[in-house]
This record gives structure tokens, C-alpha cells and sequence, in this order.
């Protein structure tokens, strides 16, 4: 990579950005984040691209022009994924590219951009700081689920922010100065102890599906889901940035793409990058005592999602969403599903509106489109279906 | 006795009710709040008196709950409650209110399911209100109408709707068909919104205000499901279900608002000194010339919400104008503003008279008018009088905003706004009535206001719906009134327009009658100001009058000037008839018309024209009208027939004994490959007539076809699926082929893959999921669906799949269907053969004849006419020979495209750059960029493809965001632009014609001349 560049890093949410700069820098970068990727962010994107665009495009465009703004005279990178999935796959560096010319045509702006291929990732950062950052993803996905879990438990969540903000400071500092990922979650596993608990009523469960950008991305991104979950007393199972990560990994090796096959050394790659995962899940669940924080068999859910959409259509991580839909219908854990995907997004809007409520039969299901705008008619379905929810809830407890 | 109050606010009414302990109604009250709900509910509290307990609902209500001290529900859970009380058999309830809808389904045990609009308000009480006030329809005459009629509009999009139907009174129908077509539309964009392809159970309860208050939409619900229910006191359940809510000790609803978070408040719309001396430039005063009246030219614009007439002297400038909102007669309105001036002017001797506008075609013979043009030439002309240096125009008017590109005062360029475009002065003023200030008020109040909310820009509704929300959240009038004019400006220059606005130049003319607002014009200019720090943008001294000083212009100009005819008009009368009846059924374009009664007097006879055709074939309106001219060849219609009819003789094999009958969808990925699939099942020894494919989706949705409900989200292409699945069903199948194609193989190269877009690969798994909401009706039917991944890049591979696919179903080995694969794969090839001869052919003739050739750069599945809405037709019946990407010429040296889409995966995305350079390179191809709403694919390259074409300075017509609502004026508007800008492209390009820069009349652009 190219160190002598400022590296712009944003997209995956908080405290995910957060952590991955700081990991960055204790390799020897000048790191910026992008971002907030707020409603700011998406109308400053707008202004700059041709209509019609998905609003991971958008929000990043955005926050990217404000960072190059923010920056001045720097040479700097941009390092993020060339997209969010196959409809527009590697088409994202265009328009930024032109955006970005447009705006500040004295910025010296490059990219280092990901694919999806875990060799091209490996030979683009090296094995090591690959591996590193595959744990600092993981380690961030670990505080993420623990602010999930305990959100409609706490008293006040600003307090519980607050905490987790501080320990998320201090996991940075750890990281920026040599410590190993996971070896800082375990030191800080413990930062929300002394945030007070409220009386436990009953607690409906929502299991969140959709397009992982949407899935991911803090703020007006995702309508701010999480939080406006856990004031509601809902417990959310969201799944984690470490699972796309993990389907990128199964794709390589399970997927066949029309007439390539899959590339022997690809897929060993793959496989030993799964592996690594999974043990860096399982290292997190420890440090963490978060009971069953683990990735899902992608194998069963592509075997579940199969009827009702083949993995190998091109639709990304689509049949992923299927097969999440099918699971909780089986174990009917959720007092409501829910689909977020994010404007724009072409497999997520066909398989959120006609393929999932099929799957999940009778089971309450809101699919929820985010595009930063025009929250009063989605806040008031999304709060209709939280009342029932909590309706439920208050029935099983009975 | 216990009583309760039970609070209902929301978006535009009040409802407050006093119910018993037994849920009885004692007390009610009910008011629009107009902006003030906190207000009006004291109000309404004093009048219906104290109670021993409260609770409250609304999208404004639940806000209000600790101030009230009452207990908040949500209001789908406040309606269910108050239906079962009032009607327990009741299975489903419908409540449309101010802006939103709820379809409510009931379980007899207790549970019920709901579904609400999200994003879009199109079907509820907000276009109501809208339309009925364009319409001048006061709430005791829409409390008097019925169904009247089968007219159709646009339903998908409340400010689309609005526009058609001020348009279908234009045209002739009433108020009341016109508000019928609405009331129709509403219930069938609930349903498609609400329903997503579930069914509904019966009874129906109709609630809300619009059901409770138009019996016209209880009648359109009653006409589509039949067992619906209007209860008394429909407007109140919400209320009623409050009360009944705490009367059963209900939870309170959690209280979480303001989910987004980021920047929703701006300064001031004027922020310093820079603004205000902005503010002060735009101010011109108005000059007129005191020329007299003799020998001046008349020049009438016949808009959507206004009429307006000019006056000029011999050299071209203004004399006198007249601008009134339109009575809903463009003809009369026209008379009206030629009689004001005349009023004035006693001595009037007009040289010539011109006509432009939305009611052109009608209002020209009325009046005799030497010329009648499109509204975006005569805008063009306007300003090339006044500035003629002026690179951009921008045109806000009362439904639409057109931006204008110009080059020495010709049209170069042009962005017309669409369906999700509201940036226009119908809606501000709306806006501004339902805030109780008068217009006359917004600019002087907007621009003093201290702080602006920031408005989601793009869909009118649903700015509507955030000033709600901004209402709810405590903003004043004034400053809602400066977040407006703010998003308008955005919504111009973010929304209409697809490209920044310094790609198109540095000085702008703003036109048009919105910019009477200065709060309005003052944002544009700002806008574009902070934007392109060398800007120089202007406001015309006369911008509402720019389309009738341009038609005066244009008519000043027009070498064949008639005697004015002015003085009979006092004996003009016109009887203006449209209807389904009069739809013209000689092409697939089948055009909405209406025929024109037109009489001026003794001295003259009556005649009866045509309105509202797009060539000289509807220009009868009986069944036996000559056909003087044919349409110019539309290639996309010719391939559209070519896909799916036999290329190839089938080999002679024995055919399968007892072959299923298999049913073909036409649709996305066939538009390329059914040569390939429908030939391969002839080989493999289907006869055909064992394969019945759907018909073009133009033909499934024209006469009261509906598209079928089920799939909301996708893009229309993908929707429509489920309607041809649906046609295929009623048939006797065996079986039903879904194919998903994951590639296509197409001649250019350089991009990473070419592979298919997920939504049309993934289409029929889709489908099928919509289809089995309700059960299995394939299974219920005995048929089989068959489903088969196809990867037609590789023989090998395609081979493998098919056999899986067909071999057991069809009883034949390996040998017979790679036999079969073989006869397809050679078919495929005669298509494509044929597509290049025909495209050589047609290109070889323009280019002796100097003419220009449309390439429409288009995805396959655009040649199926109902999916491009007919617009490769209607540009050839104006003359313009239409080609498509299959029917270009393969030149070796420019197929690769990795200089500019290297990493592209696919196929659509690759062949569009590939066509857009082939247009840019040869001097007789214009373009013609089509793309379907929520297009995510063709997003990717918008940019790119008008890099491309801007840069070769080529006339480019852009119909992007299809859906199944055709836009017909908007459309119309754009077409002849379009066709206006290639014959002047023609005439200095390619040399063809006199360049006498004249502005075209609208039958040269009709007939191609």
C-alpha cells in the first residue's frame, strides 16, 4: 500500500472505522476516516452524481468529497471495497473518481480498492495485514454485538454509549500502538459494567436481515435501526460485518460464476482465511462471554435459500438473506423480521419484496428501504411493527 | 359514567372524540389544523369538553402525548381496535388519510396484519386535496360526485397524477371523469402499494377522511372489490381506537422520533451581504414598449395552470401581456387573455399570432395561428431576444421545470422534469395555501425567515410529508416557506437536471412563472451561485410571459403568415370530446385523442379535427382514414417481432409424443436469447403449438389490463414478470419455463465479465415468490415450473444445463439435445444476422438522404413496446428512423471498451458505452438514452454515457426512470424537443434543408418534413 498517502477509511460503521484506522496506523499509516456518513453526506452525494445512484454510493461520495475538503494539499487514498455487491460491482471507482475531480480538481485523490477475491486482497496487503485486519473487524463486530445485546437492557443509552465510546478510545489506543486485536477486546471486554440496568420487562426479539452496506453503515445510512431498536425495547440479532467477510470467502470456493471455475489457488486461500475467521470469532466469543456470537453454516443457509433462490444467479449475497429469512422461520425466535436494504440496491429490493415474505410465511416482516430521507412514513411502519412485536413479547412472557 | 378522550393528529386534520366506558361515541370534533395541530386541538379539547382519561394516535399526535398527557398508540393499532368494536365480521380495513394508507387485515382470532405506504403518499388524502383544487372543486361538489367515465391516469406518482389529470380536462373530459380517473387510480395504486400480491379478504372497511367525505371513491373500491363498507363516523376510528386503547389498558407506544439525525436545519435562506446584493440583481423592472398596436405580432402559451398572452411591436418587444391562472378551457382561457389585450388596445391590428403550450394543437385552429410550437422553443427564442449569450435556460413552470442548453440561441440540449420531479410553482402555492399564507406573502416571508429545515428533494409528497414532520417538530410557517423555495432550487438542479449544472455553462436565464417568487428565483440563483462562483444568472423581466413572447417571436418569423383571424373570435365555440373510444388503433403507440369541434362563426363552416396523435395515421378519428405516409423505420418493433417468431425451419425429428405444453414468459433476458430457447425446443421435438409465449406487455396492459400486484420494489421491466407469469396461468399448461440467464454473450469485449443483472437473472425466482404469497396456484394447477440456470457463454456448459433441464422432461438423450442446441444456437445467429443487414440497410439510406438515425441505447428487453412506452414508435412516426444496440454495425476497431469500463461485469452496461461512442463517432447517429426506474445498472453509467455524448455535441433525447405509468405530456414535450433539435442538427450537420433558424411548427415535427 502506499504509505506515503493519507488512507481515507469509512463505510463499515461504528466502532468498526473507528478501529480499522487505528490498526492502519500502527502499520505505519497516516490514517483520516471519512465520514459521518449522515444526511449531510448523502445530500452533498446527490448533489455530485447522476441521478438514480444507490445510496451506498451516495453516502460515501458525500462523506468522500468532505474528507478531500477537509484535507487540503494531502496526497491521499482512498481504501474501501470497489462496491457492495455484483449489480454495480467495480463501477463505484468511476464515480467517485468524477466526483470528486469535479468538486476539488487540485486534489490528488487514489484509490485502493478491494475486490472480492481473497487473493487480490492477500497480494494487495499482504498476508499479515490482512490477517490483522480480518481480526480488528471481528473485535469491532464483538463491541457492536454487546451494545446490541445490552441496549434495551440499560437505563439510559447515552450512558451506555458513552462507555462503550471510551472503551472503543482505548482498544484504538491499544491498536495504534502495536497490540493485537483481539488481545485489546479482551482487555476492555468489561467496559459496560458499571453502566446501570433498568428492570427487565418483557423484551421482543427482531432478527435484522438485508444487504450487508445497509446493514453496516452507522447513522441516517440505516435510519439509525439499532438504536431506535433498543429504545424500543427490542433486541436486535444483526449479523456481522465478519459474515460478509465470510461469504466472500465461501463464494470463492462454493460459487461458480458461468463458465469460470473457481481457481484451485484461490479456493485454499479461501479456506485457510475461513478457518482463520472462525477462530477469530470463536477467540472473540470468549473474551467477550458473548454466548452464541458465531457466523452461521453458509453451506446450510445457501441449502435452505435454494428453493427459493439459487446462490449461483449473481445475486450476491442475496440467497445469504434467504437462507438468514428461512433460519428464523424454522427456529421462530422473532417476534418480527426485518429486511433493511438500502436504496437503490437491485438484488436486495427483489428478494426483500416478493422472495422473503414467502419464505417467512406468517412470521411478521417489515422490509425496510433507507435512503437517508423521508423518515416519517418509515418510522411509523417500523413503529407498527415494533408495537406488535412488543405485543407479542408481552404475551409470551403472560 | 368513566369517559375517555381519544386524539387523533394527523398530517392535515384534527379529530378529538369523547367515548363511553363502553368504547359508546358521546362527543366528537373534528378540523383541518392547517399547520397549527397544537392549536386546533385545544381548540377541539375545549369544545368536546374533559374526560377521565385520554389517548392519542396520528404521525403528529403521538408527539403530542406528554404535553396532552395521553397515551400514545399507533394508529394502525388504534384503527384495528375501533373496527372490531364497530364491526366484527369486518375482515379487512382500508383507512386512507392525509398521507398516508393502511391496508388492515383482521384475523377472526384477534391478530391483524397491516401494511403501510412507505415512501410515497401517491394514493392518499394529499392528492386528493391537490387535484380537486386544481380542478376548483370545493369539498361540497366532491361530496356530490360519482364514477363517471373509464379514463385513466397515472397513479403511481400523486404529482404524475396531478399533471394528467389537469390534462385530461384540458383534452375534454369533465371534472368529474376526470376525478373518477383519479379516484380509479387511487384504489389500484393502494392496492399494487399495500397489498404486495396478497389477497383480500372480505368485507372491506372503508376508513379515513378521503373514504368518509368522497363517495366517488367508495363507489371505485366498491367497482374493484365489491364488499365494502362505508361505517358512520369513518374519518374518527383512529380517534375512537385511542380511547378504546387506554380503555383496555393498552401499552403506551414507545416514544422514539427523530430516527435520522443528521443536519435537517439550515441558516437563513439570505445569509449576508453577498446574498442580498444576489437578492437585489434579479430584480428587473419591468419595460415595455409604447410602439402602438398596429402591425404587432400575438403570442398565446396555453400552460397547465396558467394562460398567458404577449404583445409585440414590429422589432420584437413587449407591448403588453395578460397571464391568468387557467379556467381548465385552454380555448376560452386563450380567448380571455386575446380579449384583455384587446380591451386595451381597441385599435389591435396583429400581424401574426403563434401558440404554444400544453394546449397548443387546440388553441392554434381557434385561433388561426400562423405558427404553434413546443413551449421549449419558444422559451429558447424568448431568451435568445432578451440575452443572447445565454448558455442555460431554466423554466420553472406550473407542473413542470425544463432546462434548457442552448448554443446561439438553439437548442442543444434539453432535461425535462419527470414523475419524481416537484419542484414547481403549483406546488409551492399549494403548499403555501395549506399553511394559511397567501402567495402573494411567501417570498417576503421566506426570505426574512432566520433558519430553513432542510426538505428531501425529488418527490413532492414526500416533501409534503417532511413538512409535516417539521410542523410536528416545532418550525414556523415562514421558515417551512424558506426550506421550500431551498429544495425547490435542489430539487432543480439535483433532480431534473441529471448532470451538475456548471457541465452545462456559465450564464443563466431564469424563465418562467415560479420566478415571480423572488424567494424562488433568489434560491436558483444562489444555488447555482454557490456552485459555480462565476455564474451569471439573470431572472427575465417578463418570466412568466417568456413560451408567448417566444410564440410571437416564432410567429414573427414564419414566412407563410396568414390575414389574423382575431376578429371572429367572439363566435368561436369548442366542443372538445376524448375517451377510451377515440384511442387510435393503427400502431402499437395507440394514442389517447380527442376530437376537436371547432366553429368561428356564419362566415366559416365547422370543422373537426385531431388532437393528440402522434402521426398523420390518427389524424381521422374514424376506422377507414387514409394512411398517406408511413412511419420511418423503427427497428425496435421489427426486432421485437423477429425474437420470438421462426427463423429456422426445425430439423425433421420426430416430435415427443406427449410434449408438455410449456409456457414462455416474454420478457427481460428473452428479448435476447428466445431465438436460442424457443428454436432448441422445436429441435428437441416440441411442436409449436406446445409453446405458448406471453404476448408483448403492451398488449397485457392496454385495454384495463392491470399489472399484477405482488412485486413492488424492482425496476418496472422486472415487475412486469409476474403479469405475463399471470396471462400464462389462465392457459393449459403443463409446464412453465423460467429460465435464469446469467449471461449474455455480446459482441464487445474489454469489460471484466458480461454478465446479466441479478434482478433479470434472479426474475422468475422472483416471480415465483410473489405467486406463492396466498398457496401455490402452479401446483393447484398441475404445472411444473422449470427453472433452469443457463450460462449461454459456454457451449459445453449451456449444453449440460439444458439436458438437466429437458432431458427428462422431454424424453431425449444426449446426441438429440446437443442436436437441438445446435439448431438454436444457429437460429440466435440468423437474429442477430438479420438485426445488422436491417440496421446497415437503414443507415446506408440516411446517409444518402442526409437525414439522422435515433440509436436507441437501450437494454434488450426495451424493444418490448409496452416497456419503452411505445418511444422508438412515436419518434418514427415523427419521421426519424429509430435503431437499436443488436441492429448497430460491428466495427472491429471500436468494440473494445476497457479504456473505459474495464472492471464492468455487465453485459447492458458494456454494449450501452459501446453504442454511445459508435453515436458519438458518426455523423448521422443522434441518441436516444432509455432507462427503466430504479435502474441500478444503467445509474452506473449515466455519467459516463453523457460524457460521451455532450462531448460530440449530438442531440440526445433522455427518457430515463421508465415505470408503468406513461407521462404522456411530458413525454410528448420531450419527443418533439428532441425531434425539433435533430432536424436543426440535420440541417447543420448533414446539410439537409434551408438554415433559416426558424423555430419548426408542430406538424413539420409531426410528419417529419
Amino acid at each position: 500500500m502506499a504509505s506515503e498517502r493519507t488512507l481515507l477509511v469509512g463505510g463499515l460503521g461504528w466502532p468498526h472505522d473507528t478501529l480499522v484506522a487505528a490498526a492502519l496506523r500502527a502499520q505505519g499509516h497516516d490514517v483520516a476516516n471519512i465520514g459521518p456518513l449522515d444526511r449531510g453526506a448523502l445530500e452533498r452525494g446527490r448533489a455530485a452524481l447522476p441521478r438514480g445512484q444507490c445510496a451506498p454510493l451516495l453516502f460515501t461520495t458525500g462523506a468522500l468529497l468532505d474528507a478531500v475538503a477537509s484535507l487540503p494539499g494531502r496526497r491521499l487514498a482512498y481504501l474501501g471495497l470497489q462496491s457492495c455487491g455484483p449489480c454495480r460491482y467495480a463501477l463505484f471507482e468511476d464515480s467517485w473518481r468524477r466526483a470528486v475531480r469535479e468538486a476539488h480538481p487540485q486534489a490528488d485523490l487514489g484509490f485502493v480498492l478491494l475486490d472480492q477475491s481473497p487473493v487480490g486482497i492477500t497480494e494487495r496487503l499482504g498476508s499479515r495485514p490482512l490477517l490483522h485486519l480480518i481480526e480488528t473487524l471481528v473485535a469491532a463486530d464483538a463491541v457492536a454485538e454487546q451494545i446490541r445485546r445490552l441496549g434495551p437492557r440499560v437505563e439510559a443509552l447515552d450512558a451506555l454509549d458513552a462507555a462503550a465510546a471510551e472503551a472503543v478510545g482505548a482498544m484504538a489506543a491499544d491498536l495504534a500502538g502495536g497490540a493485537e486485536p483481539l488481545d485489546a477486546l479482551a482487555t476492555h471486554a468489561r467496559w459496560h459494567e458499571d453502566v446501570t440496568r433498568r428492570p427487565l420487562g418483557p423484551l421482543a426479539r427482531a432478527v435484522v436481515i438485508g444487504e450487508p452496506w445497509s446493514l453496516h453503515v452507522s447513522g441516517d445510512g440505516q435510519l439509525n435501526l439499532p438504536r431506535l431498536l433498543a429504545a424500543s425495547g427490542v433486541e436486535a440479532e444483526v449479523p456481522p460485518v465478519a459474515l460478509w467477510i465470510a461469504y466472500m470467502l465461501w463464494q470463492q470456493r462454493a460459487v461458480t460464476w458461468g463458465p469460470e471455475r473457481p481457481d484451485p489457488s484461490s479456493v485454499r486461500a479461501a479456506a485457510t482465511l475461513e478457518r482463520f475467521l472462525e477462530d477469530a470469532m470463536e477467540e472473540a466469543a470468549d473474551a467477550t462471554a458473548l454466548e452464541g456470537f458465531a457466523l452461521p453454516d453458509l453451506d446450510a443457509l445457501a441449502e435452505l435459500a435454494a428453493p427459493h433462490l439459487p446462490a449461483g444467479l449473481l445475486g450476491g449475497y442475496g440467497h445469504v438473506e434467504v437462507g438468514l429469512a428461512a433460519r428464523a422461520r424454522l427456529a421462530r425466535r422473532a417476534h418480527l423480521v426485518i429486511s433493511v436494504k438500502s436504496f437503490g440496491c437491485i438484488p436486495s429490493s427483489g428478494i426483500s419484496d416478493a422472495i422473503v415474505p414467502t419464505v417467512l410465511g406468517d412470521m411478521p416482516f417489515l422490509a425496510l428501504e433507507v435512503c437517508g430521507d423521508g423518515e416519517a412514513a418509515r418510522e411509523s411502519r417500523l413503529m407498527m411493527r415494533i408495537a406488535a412485536a412488543l405485543e407479542r413479547a408481552t404475551q409470551d412472557l403472560a | 359514567m368513566r369517559t375517555v378522550l381519544g386524539i387523533d393528529v394527523g398530517s392535515t386534520t384534527a379529530k378529538v372524540v369523547v367515548v363511553t366506558g363502553e368504547g359508546e361515541l358521546l362527543r366528537y370534533g373534528c378540523r383541518r389544523h392547517r399547520g397549527r395541530p397544537r392549536r386546533v386541538v385545544r381548540e377541539l379539547l375545549d369544545e368536546v369538553g374533559p374526560a377521565d382519561a385520554s389517548g392519542i394516535t396520528g404521525s403528529i399526535g403521538v408527539a403530542l402525548s406528554d404535553e396532552l398527557a395521553a397515551v400514545p398508540s399507533h394508529e394502525v393499532h388504534a384503527v384495528a381496535l375501533a373496527a372490531r368494536a364497530a364491526a366484527p365480521d369486518a375482515r379487512t380495513v382500508i383507512e386512507l388519510g392525509g398521507q398516508d394508507s393502511k391496508i388492515i387485515a383482521l384475523d377472526p382470532g384477534g391478530e391483524h396484519h397491516a401494511e403501510m405506504n412507505d415512501r410515497c403518499a401517491a394514493g392518499t388524502g394529499a392528492t386528493i386535496d391537490r387535484v380537486a383544487h386544481r380542478l376548483g372543486l370545493a369539498a361540497d361538489v366532491l361530496a356530490r360526485l360519482r364514477l363517471e367515465g373509464d379514463l385513466r391516469v397515472a397513479s403511481r406518482c400523486g404529482v404524475f397524477a396531478e399533471t394528467d389529470v389537469v390534462n385530461l380536462v384540458k383534452r375534454g373530459a369533465s371534472r368529474e371523469q376526470a376525478m373518477s380517473a383519479l379516484a380509479r387510480g387511487i384504489v389500484t395504486q393502494n392496492l399494487a402499494v399495500l397489498t404486495r400480491g396478497r389477497s383480500l379478504r372480505l368485507p372491506v372497511l372503508l376508513l379515513g377522511g378521503p373514504n368518509a367525505h368522497l363517495p366517488m371513491l367508495v363507489e371505485a373500491w366498491a367497482e374493484r372489490l365489491g364488499d365494502v363498507h362505508l361505517p358512520a363516523h369513518a374519518e374518527l376510528f383512529a380517534a375512537r381506537g385511542a380511547a378504546l386503547h387506554v380503555l383496555r389498558g393498552g401499552r403506551p407506544l414507545p416514544r422514539v422520533t427523530g430516527v435520522v439525525r443528521g443536519g435537517r436545519v439550515d441558516g437563513p435562506l439570505v445569509r449576508h451581504e453577498a446574498d442580498r446584493a444576489l437578492l437585489a440583481s434579479l430584480d428587473h423592472p419591468p419595460s415595455l414598449s409604447s410602439r402602438g398596436s398596429e402591425g404587432v405580432h400575438l403570442g398565446v402559451d396555453a400552460g397547465s395552470t396558467t394562460s398567458k398572452a404577449a404583445l409585440l411591436d414590429r422589432e420584437g418587444r413587449l407591448v403588453a401581456g395578460s397571464y391568468a391562472p387557467s379556467a381548465g378551457d385552454p380555448v376560452a382561457d386563450a380567448i380571455a387573455r386575446v380579449a384583455e389585450i384587446r380591451d386595451r388596445f381597441p385599435d389591435l391590428r396583429v400581424e401574426s399570432v403563434g401558440v404554444t403550450g400544453y394546449g397548443a394543437e387546440i388553441v392554434a385552429p381557434a385561433l388561426g395561428a400562423d405558427w404553434a410550437g413546443v413551449e421549449t422553443l419558444a422559451h429558447a427564442a424568448a431568451t435568445h431576444a432578451f440575452a443572447p449569450g445565454t448558455d442555460v435556460v431554466v423554466d420553472v413552470g406550473g407542473t413542470d421545470v425544463k432546462i434548457l442548453r442552448l448554443d446561439g440561441g438553439r437548442v442543444v440540449g434539453f432535461h425535462v422534469s419527470n414523475q419524481c420531479s416537484a419542484g414547481h410553482g403549483a406546488f409551492l402555492a399549494a403548499t403555501a395555501r395549506d399553511l394559511d399564507v397567501p402567495l402573494e406573502d411567501f417570498a417576503r416571508r421566506a426570505l426574512a425567515a432566520p433558519r430553513m429545515p432542510r426538505f428531501t428533494v425529488g418527490c413532492g409528497i414526500f416533501v409534503d410529508t417532511d413538512r409535516v414532520t417539521f410542523q410536528r417538530d416545532g418550525f414556523e410557517a415562514d421558515e417551512i416557506l424558506a426550506g421550500l423555495a431551498w429544495a425547490l432550487a435542489r430539487n432543480v438542479f439535483e433532480f431534473v437536471l441529471p448532470e451538475p449544472p456548471e457541465r452545462l455553462g456559465r450564464t443563466f436565464l431564469l424563465t418562467g412563472g415560479t420566478q415571480q417568487n423572488r424567494a424562488a428565483a433568489f434560491a436558483l440563483a444562489r444555488y447555482l451561485v454557490d456552485r459555480i462562483p462565476d455564474a451569471e444568472v439573470a431572472v427575465h423581466p417578463h418570466p412568466e410571459l417568456c413560451g408567448a413572447i417566444g410564440a410571437a417571436l416564432a410567429a414573427r418569423m414564419e414566412p407563410r403568415r396568414r390575414a389574423s383571424r382575431l376578429d371572429s373570435l367572439g363566435h368561436v365555440r369548442t366542443r372538445v370530446h376524448a375517451g377510451e373510444e377515440l384511442r387510435c388503433t393503427r400502431c402499437e403507440l395507440a394514442c389517447a385523442r380527442s376530437v376537436v369541434e371547432l366553429e368561428r362563426g356564419p362566415a366559416e363552416p365547422p370543422r373537426t379535427f385531431v388532437v393528440g396523435n402522434a402521426c398523420e395515421r390518427g389524424a381521422d378519428p374514424g376506422s377507414t382514414g387514409r394512411r398517406s405516409r408511413a412511419h420511418a423505420p423503427d427497428l425496435l418493433a421489427e426486432e421485437a417481432g423477429r425474437l420470438f417468431r421462426t427463423l429456422l425451419p426445425p430439423p425433421a425429428r420426430r416430435p415427443v409424443s406427449d410434449a408438455p405444453v410449456i409456457g414462455v414468459p416474454r420478457v427481460l433476458a428473452m428479448y435476447r436469447s428466445a431465438p436460442l430457447l424457443l428454436h432448441y425446443l422445436r429441435a428437441a421435438g416440441v411442436p409449436a403449438d406446445h409453446v405458448v409465449t406471453s404476448p408483448p406487455t403492451s398488449e397485457l396492459l392496454s385495454e384495463g389490463g392491470r399489472l399484477a400486484q405482488g412485486v413492488h420494489d424492482p425496476c418496472f421491466p422486472s415487475k412486469v414478470v409476474l403479469t405475463h407469469v399471470q396471462w400464462l396461468l389462465e392457459r393449459p399448461l403443463d409446464a412453465l419455463l423460467l429460465p435464469a440467464i446469467t449471461h449474455a454473450r455480446i459482441a464487445v469485449r474489454g469489460t471484466a465479465d458480461t454478465a446479466s443483472c441479478p434482478i433479470v437473472a434472479a426474475s422468475g425466482y422472483i416471480a415465483l415468490g410473489a405467486l406463492r404469497r396466498d398457496g401455490d396456484p402452479l401446483t393447484e394447477r398441475g404445472i411444473r415450473t422449470i427453472t433452469p440456470e443457463l450460462c449461454v457463454l459456454d457451449r459445453e456448459l449451456l449444453e449440460r444445463q439444458l439436458h438437466e433441464a429437458f432431458g427428462p422432461l422431454l424424453g431425449i438423450g444426449a446426441a438429440d439435445n446437443a442436436a437441438a442446441l445446435e439448431h438454436g444456437l444457429r437460429a440466435q445467429k440468423v437474429f442477430h444476422d438479420r438485426c445488422r443487414r436491417r440496421g446497415q440497410a437503414v443507415l446506408a439510406r440516411a446517409r444518402r438522404e442526409g437525414r439522422a438515425v435515433a440509436v436507441v441505447l437501450a437494454r434488450p428487453y426495451h424493444a418490448d413496446p409496452g416497456i419503452q412506452h411505445g418511444v422508438s414508435t412515436e419518434l418514427a412516426a415523427r419521421g426519424l428512423p429509430v435503431v437499436s444496440v443488436s441492429s448497430l454495425p460491428i466495427d472491429e476497431d471500436m468494440l473494445d471498451v476497457s479504456d473505459r469500463i474495464p472492471a464492468s461485469t455487465n453485459s447492458g452496461c458494456a454494449e450501452k458505452v459501446w453504442a454511445a461512442r459508435l453515436v458519438a463517432a458518426d455523423p448521422h447517429l443522434v441518441a436516444v438514452d432509455l432507462s427503466s426506474f430504479r435502474c441500478g445498472q444503467d445509474a452506473s453509467v449515466m455519467g459516463l454515457l453523457g460524457d460521451v455524448l455532450d462531448a460530440a455535441d449530438k442531440p440526445v433525447l433522455r427518457l430515463h426512470d421508465l415505470d408503468e405509468d406513461r407521462p404522456s405530456a411530458s413525454f410528448t414535450l420531450r419527443v418533439r424537443t428532441f425531434v425539433e433539435t435533430v432536424r436543426r442538427y440535420e440541417r447543420e450537420r448533414l446539410g439537409r434543408g434551408p438554415r433559416d433558424g426558424r423555430p419548426l411548427r408542430l406538424e413539420e415535427l409531426q410528419h417529419g418534413q
